[in-house]
């Protein structure tokens, strides 16, 4: 308790704060623009933090991702675009809500719904990441095996599109983390004699390229970088009154627990959840014909689920060391860069650091709030930034992030080879998310494979005779088999009616 | 006759799968022991992964085509092939050119061809963007190189 109080009075200090309400203010404006996402604001942030102090670059990409995830609401509520994936459902009564002209009150829900979400979902995470990293620290090679594994199955099989499409984009990135120096022995593979290549492919540079550069190039061929013009009704006072938030209460806790339980599962994707609470607001609801016409509690529902996964994602990130989305796994690669080791060693060994890490997380959703409540009326403004400029600006951004990695042209053309790879996946319909995931954690698994193997003399029954590993294997066995097997039961299921 | 994009892609990977076996033979030597699987291991799981992936893609290609074969809806609308492979060669010749003559004297050119290769069917003002070309540059330099301490491309030339 000490030690997070004193994180909380750090964080609190003038510079600090003003360097979160700049980032909250930055991330804002990256989550609220359609295309552009607190992934990539963080990827574009940070080759910046590589000559600050590990806490000041945390407070920075901390405060840029607190921003982004509650800002893409706002293009959702006002032009009737989510800013990103998971702001999809508030679309749904948003933008009906502005037609009508009750922007004001929409953009309210949207900011408290967003500030419930991400504070409430992080005290959890507080409380329970020292937990579950004590109890992770009595598991053996063969239980990190399998949650690695369990990790990149899920990402790749619930990902959007097919789920051969998911497993092909994680052996790819199986194959890229192969490239460099392997982690039991450090024998050389894939460098052909490259010096560059033999601490493997800077996560920073795949990131810039294959999120910062291909989606720029390939929005605007395909012409998605146009948006409809944005307006809003401005008016006095907050918008919501605090009977609101009684009124919908049920709906609040039933889209947090969802929230934080899909944050916590890696590759759920908030998307498709943020449905299910919008779902489940929608069938709860004594007027549901008044859903899709610009009912409020559809936007506190999907804005909830949303911003609390934010807590849950911090859990396996800091208890267990494995990430859950592209987000926490650039955070991961920051300690990294900053030469700490993510995991539950990671919560005893640097204490002040984590306790840090949810102390900036908690004062850069009441900075967000605040600056949201404040500048709600000039929203419509960051919509109306002319894209090409800032697109531009990015991508020379880019560039600079690229080459400070290691001071070297090498990661530019890196970031170029795999900014092309990630077109062609795009073209193929293949998705990124499982390829980022098995490339982060691909020296993992193979590391402690291998460990479990040598301490097992050779064996690999231990795999299947520890509990925790055995379980997670078979959910891995059953995310695969899945999708197959219920289309199967579809089938049966339509001929038995057809007969 | 005109295959699904998923066949195209399922073989992509089934090419690539082969050129990586290749790789493997070539770059790992280590064998595995009796105590450790030794470092093919990865590269391997990763071949298998993808070679059964993009088969099992391909053969779905070839249902889908079966069922229906009307071509997939094109993944670029008319021209945008062409505008992503102008807007990669361009992101290549800035990257090259970096490396040659410099960030402070190759930026403000780039930046200037990027506004006008995403700029669409708006209308910009060829001054406008030079002059903001040129002060994003500055803008840039100043705050990476003075405020972060993080160091641009020299470029061969000046280095």
């Amino acid at each position: 308790m000490g030690l997070y109080l004193s994180a909380l009075l750090l964080c609190l200090k003038p510079l600090n704060l003003l360097m979160i309400f700049a980032m909250v203010c930055l991330g804002i404006v990256f989550g609220a623009i359609p295309g552009l996402s607190a992934t990539l604001g963080i990827a574009l942030l940070l080759p910046v933090t590589f000559g600050l102090s590990t806490e000041t670059s945390f407070i920075l990409l901390l405060a840029i991702w607190i921003g982004g995830v509650s800002g893409s609401f706002i293009s959702a509520v006002l032009i009737g675009i989510p800013g990103s994936s998971s702001s999809i459902a508030t679309c749904f009564d948003g933008y009906p809500m502005t037609l009508k002209g009750e922007s004001n009150k929409a953009l309210a829900v949207g900011i408290t719904a967003s500030f419930l979400g991400t504070f409430f979902s992080v005290i959890l995470a507080t409380i329970l990441s020292p937990i579950i990293a004590d109890f992770a620290l009595t598991l053996g090679p063969w239980e990190y095996f399998s949650l690695c594994f369990c990790a990149i199955t899920l990402v790749a099989t619930l990902s959007k599109g097919n789920i051969w499409k998911g497993l092909m984009a994680a052996g790819l990135g199986l194959m890229l983390g192969c490239i460099g120096m392997d982690p039991i022995n450090g024998t050389q593979r894939f460098v052909f004699g490259n010096p560059n290549l033999s601490s493997g492919i800077s996560t920073v540079a795949q990131m810039l390229g294959m999120f910062a550069m291909c989606q720029i190039i390939r929005d605007s061929a395909r012409g998605e970088a146009k948006m409809p013009e944005a307006s809003a009704s401005s008016c006095k006072g907050f918008g919501i009154r605090i009977k609101d938030y009684f009124e919908n209460i049920r709906v609040i806790l039933f889209s947090f627990i969802v929230g934080l339980w899909i944050g916590f599962l890696p590759g759920m994707g908030s998307g498709i959840w943020n449905m299910v609470a919008y779902g489940y607001a929608k069938s709860t609801n004594k007027s549901k014909t008044s859903f899709g016409e610009g009912n409020p509690t559809g936007i506190w529902a999907s804005e909830t689920e949303n911003n609390a996964s934010l807590g849950g994602a911090l859990i396996p990130m800091m208890a267990l060391g494995i990430p859950g989305d592209g987000i926490t796994a650039m955070l991961i690669a920051a300690l990294t860069i900053h030469g700490l080791q993510a995991g539950p060693l990671f919560m005893s060994s640097q204490p002040d650091l984590a306790m840090l890490i949810f102390a900036c997380v908690l004062v850069a959703a009441v900075v967000t709030f605040i600056v949201q409540a404040i500048t709600k009326n000039w929203f419509v403004y960051i919509l109306r930034i002319p894209y090409h400029f800032l697109y531009s600006v990015i991508l020379i951004i880019a560039y600079i992030g690229g080459y400070g990695i290691s001071n070297t042209m090498f990661n530019i053309y890196v970031m170029l080879a795999l900014c092309l790879l990630s077109l062609f996946m795009s073209i193929g319909g293949l998705p990124t998310s499982p390829l980022v995931l098995a490339f982060i954690l691909s020296s993992k698994l193979e590391g402690y494979f291998r460990r479990a193997i040598s301490m097992d003399k050779g064996s690999y029954a231990s795999f299947f005779t520890r509990p925790l590993s055995l379980a997670l294997l078979v959910l891995d066995a059953f995310c695969v088999v899945w999708p197959s097997l219920s289309e199967y039961l579809k089938k049966r299921r339509k001929i038995a009616a057809n007969k | 006759m005109r295959v699904k994009r998923d066949t195209i892609t399922g073989l992509a990977g089934l090419t690539w799968s082969v050129i990586w076996l290749i790789l493997i033979q070539m770059q790992t030597t280590q064998p595995a022991n009796l105590l450790e699987p030794g470092p093919r291991l990865l590269p391997y799981i990763g071949l298998i992964v993808v070679f059964l992936s993009s088969l099992m893609l391909a053969i779905k290609g070839l249902r889908d085509w079966k069922k229906d074969p009307t071509p997939d809806e094109p993944y670029f609308p008319e021209g945008g092939k062409l505008k992503v492979a102008r807007s990669y060669l361009m992101l290549v010749a800035t990257g090259v050119l970096m490396g040659i003559f410099s960030f402070l004297i190759v930026a403000p050119f780039s930046i200037f061809a990027f506004i006008y290769d995403l700029k669409g069917n708006s209308e910009v003002k060829p001054l406008q963007v030079a002059i903001i070309a040129v002060l994003v540059t500055a803008g840039l330099y100043a705050m990476f190189v003075y405020g972060f301490q993080v160091k641009l491309p020299a470029g061969i030339l000046f280095n």
